[in-house]
């Protein structure tokens, strides 16, 4: 390469200023004359898959200047792939957030505000306050919410009327959940199906329990929210459980990695699981049986509520994105248009867009009427938006949690010495 | 003259070298470089010394990763080879149809490192699996193998066993370079097919084992992709397959200390050379080379 230009190029490179110029809406370089390409990328089940390819290709039937090319996967490898990419300086524009990573890829500098482009690009304005407030870190929008949802126990109502028993209704106790896993073990273990999968190191049902104390998994200022006597009672419940065959042995629930095929309930070998409201759609499309959705059982009396609503998972835009407004314009299109959003129907959770519920609701399929009817019916019953994880929060809730419960499932050591392990641990992992 | 010639030799080598140079040497030295900082993959390096380095000590699950992966190379890097020393002497002689056998156990080879397979694994060795379908029918319960701490590491053994085909194709070429007048002089003096395969076979194929033990310990070492699929990328149960490799993956990747994963990177190139050394250093004892005269 000699440094000169040709005319040529020289023409060519006049061109592209003169029709930058001419752009008010692009900021940043111009890019080329072809359709500018987005990268969205997603963790789901199969059916999230399609429902988000047929979803995009309705947007670009839409927009023909813009393309948007695809990533997904299960859970398991995401975040790896998406800390890589991030690195690397190529992250994908439009990317699928979690609740627990995204204080981590905000404060980090990786996600863009959307705060200047709401609402000329992205309008939220039927959007309530609460269901925005998921995804603002230090008083900034990182990250729009893609669906209401709320922890729910998946049940198998009929596996439950074979063996004999009801689904009991929302006063459900810890205890009394605890003996009726233990009546199902009795009942039915022998045929390989329990009362319930062993949520010991369920980050969700760990953090229900404790709000019902007044805890939280972390504190405002990011430290661990909780004792080491609490985290032992915990484990000492599901050991309980698990002994008295009211839980899946250890072994099988060390299978339960990755997504909701894999989940106890799904693979019927038990009734109940801990999971997320929004997840019905998808076991409901594994598992033929009657599901149900039922809260996490209640504290004690005078407990405080232990659930809230979350955004299920939220829509962010890369900080290195060279198209801001074209990644917001695909995201408020897949949340707020109601014709492509009624594509991607509540498999994510609720549609926080009032309008978009309000259309999508009549015309729902039985199984997201029961999202609907479950999310509407906790309402009065919840509490706050619990802090976003600190730095290391993710790794604490996903790995060092479930490294402890499966050293205490197994027998490995005891259950103190398990707790002693988590807490440095999980220290290790929130300094950061 | 000869100036002109290498350069147009170097013209030649260009590519090979800013392949070498850009993807290969560059990202090494930066690893180096990563392996004194604390990183964590969206903000910039900063410069930590030797902490890398000191934490290992400190660390339970590297120590834990350190014996799994342990665990692992000694049981079946022996295995492999003796898998292989048996299959390729049954399949050395010239009966009709061996290159259809030789085929089939060499695709596992080809196949054993996929992700495919991997999956594979993890049904036939999961609860539901083949292996507790086949004992049930004995009226065994089964566990489930892959995710049981016990028996976990011992399905990836297996699997890495299952794929002999490589070390077993290199033995089959040995074995056609002894000379067969060895043999006949034996079978002369008396000696049985067992006998011949001990006191004949065997002592001339060493220089082979010798490079196969080497190759397969570099490989058990690096071995990634059979823990990753199988555990769910967990390293699980409770950190019973967390392999080196694996725990490397996830401390950079997931956990944001690619600081600390490079160090230990590193620490995993210092333990495979100090292991290759120690395989040439004891060659002296058990290699023989024909050309010599016994061992060393």
């Amino acid at each position: 390469m000699d440094g000169r230009l040709s005319r040529r190029n020289f023409l060519s490179v006049v061109a592209l200023v003169g029709v930058s110029g001419c752009d008010k809406d692009e900021p940043g370089p111009a890019p080329n004359s072809g359709p500018k390409t987005i990268q969205m990328s997603w963790w789901g089940s199969t059916d999230r898959h399609r429902r988000t390819q047929e979803a995009l290709d309705a947007f670009t039937k839409r927009h023909a200047d813009i393309k948007v090319t695809t990533q997904f996967s299960g859970w398991d490898g995401y975040w790896e792939k998406l800390a890589t990419q991030t690195a690397g300086g190529n992250p994908p524009d439009v990317i699928q957030m979690d609740y627990s990573y995204i204080g981590e890829y905000a404060r980090r500098g990786s996600l863009r505000a959307l705060d200047d482009l709401v609402p000329k690009v992205l309008n939220l304005a039927d959007f309530s306050a609460e269901a925005l407030a998921g995804g603002k870190i230090d008083n900034k929008l990182y990250g729009v919410n893609a669906g209401i949802n709320s922890m729910a126990l998946i049940a198998n109502l009929t596996l439950l009327k074979q063996t004999g028993l009801e689904l009991p209704d929302q006063t459900m106790t810890w205890a009394g959940f605890a003996d009726l896993t233990k009546t199902i073990g009795t009942k039915s273990s022998s045929s390989g199906v329990y009362g319930c999968e062993y949520a010991a190191y369920d980050g969700a049902a760990l953090e229900c329990w404790l709000r019902q104390r007044g805890k939280e998994l972390f504190t405002l200022d990011g430290a661990i929210g909780f004792t080491a006597p609490d985290l032992a009672e915990w484990f000492a419940f599901w050991e309980d459980l698990r002994k008295a065959k009211g839980t899946v042995p250890a072994d099988v629930q060390a299978t339960a990695v990755g997504d909701v095929q894999n989940t106890m309930v799904a693979r019927k070998k038990a009734m109940f699981d801990f999971a997320h409201s929004n997840q019905l759609t998808a076991y409901s499309s594994i598992v033929k049986d009657e599901l149900a959705l039922h809260m996490y059982p209640q504290g004690p009396a005078g407990s405080r509520p232990g659930q809230y609503l979350k955004p299920s998972q939220l829509m962010s835009v890369s900080a290195r994105t060279r198209y801001p407004m074209e990644s917001a314009k695909l995201i408020g299109a897949l949340l707020t248009d109601p014709e492509i959003a009624a594509i991607l129907g509540s498999e994510r959770g609720i549609p926080p867009s009032r309008g978009v519920r309000g259309a999508l609701k009549p015309k729902a399929n039985p199984v997201e009427q029961k999202t609907y009817d479950y999310v509407e019916s906790v309402g009065d019953k919840v509490g706050g938006l619990p802090p976003p994880a600190p730095l290391g929060g993710g790794e604490v809730v996903n790995k060092v949690l479930t490294f402890a419960g499966q050293q205490v499932s197994f027998g490995k050591v005891t259950i103190d010495q398990a707790v002693a392990r988590f807490f440095e641990d999980a220290a290790t992992a929130l300094k950061k | 003259m000869k100036r002109k010639e290498n350069s147009v030799a170097y013209l030649f080598l260009a590519p090979w070298l800013a392949g070498l140079v850009l993807l290969t040497a560059g990202p090494i030295l930066g690893s180096l470089y990563l392996s004194f900082t604390d990183f964590d993959l969206l903000t910039a390096p900063r410069w930590a010394g030797l902490d890398n380095y000191r934490r290992f000590a400190s660390d339970p699950h590297l120590l834990n990763s350190l014996r799994v992966t342990t665990v692992y190379v000694l049981v079946s890097v022996p295995l492999v080879i003796a898998a292989a020393l048996v299959m390729a002497a049954l399949l050395s002689g010239g009966r009709r149809g061996l290159g259809a056998y030789r085929s089939a156990y060499y695709l596992p080879s080809i196949l054993g490192g996929s992700v495919a397979v991997s999956i594979m694994w993890r049904q036939i060795f999961g609860d539901d699996g083949l292996v507790n379908w086949v004992l049930a029918k004995f009226g065994i319960i089964g566990p489930s193998w892959i995710s049981t701490p016990e028996y976990a590491i011992y399905t990836l053994v297996l699997l890495h066993v299952w794929q002999f085909g490589s070390p077993m194709l290199i033995f089959l070429a040995g074995m056609k370079q002894i000379p067969q007048e060895l043999h006949e002089a034996a079978t002369v003096d008396g000696a049985g097919p067992l006998r011949r395969f001990t006191k004949v076979t065997l002592p001339l194929l060493t220089p082979l084992i010798l490079f196969n033990v080497v190759l397969q310990l570099i490989n058990s070492f690096k071995a990634f992709t059979p823990a990753f699929i199988i555990s769910g990328g967990t390293g699980g149960p409770a950190d019973a397959t967390l392999f080196y490799t694996l725990y490397l993956y996830q401390e950079g990747f997931a956990n944001f200390r690619m600081g600390y994963a490079s160090a230990m990177a590193w620490a995993l190139l210092i333990v495979i050379a100090l292991s290759t050394i120690g395989a040439f250093a004891t060659s002296r004892y058990w290699v023989y080379y024909a050309d010599l005269e016994g061992p060393r």
